[in-house]
């Protein structure tokens, strides 16, 4: 589910997880939570805060340009 | 304002370019894991904006064509640890005997029940629901939720993120589901969804 199995494994879990009930059950709860989380959990970054962080680093760069010729 | 310290190999071109096109593009993803964190909106402006002044800070360690997202997660989780754990608004009343076990350092004890919770019942829950579920965990189980489930990070390098071995990024993951389900199976009942 998470993509972290082997393909050997992931091959022995498929070939198996129809033989069993709890197994497929369990599965299937888990992928339907993984992708209810993944459909519904996000939200974007305010644009007045990516405004505000850009203003501020540009600032900063701005200030070390300034300073940087003066010290070498 | 504090003047960040920078390598003097850094250009500020070299930092405006790497902001640009490796940084920026993971806003969204920075500020929902800070939301998610901090259950707090103005707080987690703060932590992503005091994250993108300590990447800046600190972005000399940063190699470009490398896992940006990564790097910029484990500085904002580093954040969150450091200045924002303590005051944050936590839900964490979370009873349940084996988050305790967790905490206690017993990370393979095996949770004590099964939530009873079914595939439909998710699929007909609404987003607000499922967001609330989330909320309601621990915050070191939220996160490893987030990191896995939202932003697909692999095992390893959530590893690498919450500076825990791979072993615990199994073992609190499956712990974590387990608590929300629990927490989603709460609900339903409540709901009489089940």
């Amino acid at each position: 589910m998470d993509k972290e199995a082997t393909a050997e494994e992931e091959a022995h879990f498929l070939a198996n997880k129809d033989q069993c009930i709890p197994c497929q059950e369990g599965y299937a709860l888990e992928v339907s939570l993984k992708k209810a989380i993944k459909s519904n959990c996000t939200v974007s970054c305010p644009t007045d805060l990516f405004v505000r962080i850009k203003a501020k680093l540009f600032l900063v760069l701005i200030l070390i340009s300034i300073l940087i010729p003066l010290f070498c | 304002m504090d003047i960040p310290v920078v390598d003097s190999k850094i250009s500020p071109e070299m930092a405006h370019a790497i902001f640009q096109q490796e940084f920026f593009p993971h806003m969204d993803a920075m500020y929902n894991f800070a939301l998610k964190l901090t259950n707090d909106e103005d707080e987690a402006q703060d932590l992503v904006q005091d994250t993108c002044m300590k990447a800046y800070r600190f972005i000399h360690s940063f190699e470009p064509g490398t896992y940006a997202k990564a790097w910029l997660f484990r500085i904002l989780k580093n954040n969150f640890i450091n200045d924002y754990r303590k005051k944050s608004r936590g839900p964490s009343k979370v009873e349940f005997e084996w988050v305790e076990q967790s905490i206690s350092g017993d990370e393979d004890a095996e949770p004590a029940f099964q939530a009873d919770l079914h595939a439909e019942t998710v699929n007909d829950m609404l987003g607000d629901e499922i967001t609330a579920a989330i909320q309601s965990l621990p915050v070191d189980f939220r996160m490893i939720i987030i990191l896995c489930d939202l932003e697909e990070f692999s095992y390893e390098e959530m590893a690498r993120i919450l500076h825990i071995p791979i072993g615990t990024v199994r073992s609190r993951l499956h712990r974590a589901r387990a608590l929300l389900k629990v927490s989603l199976a709460k609900y339903a009942k409540a709901k009489g969804f089940v």
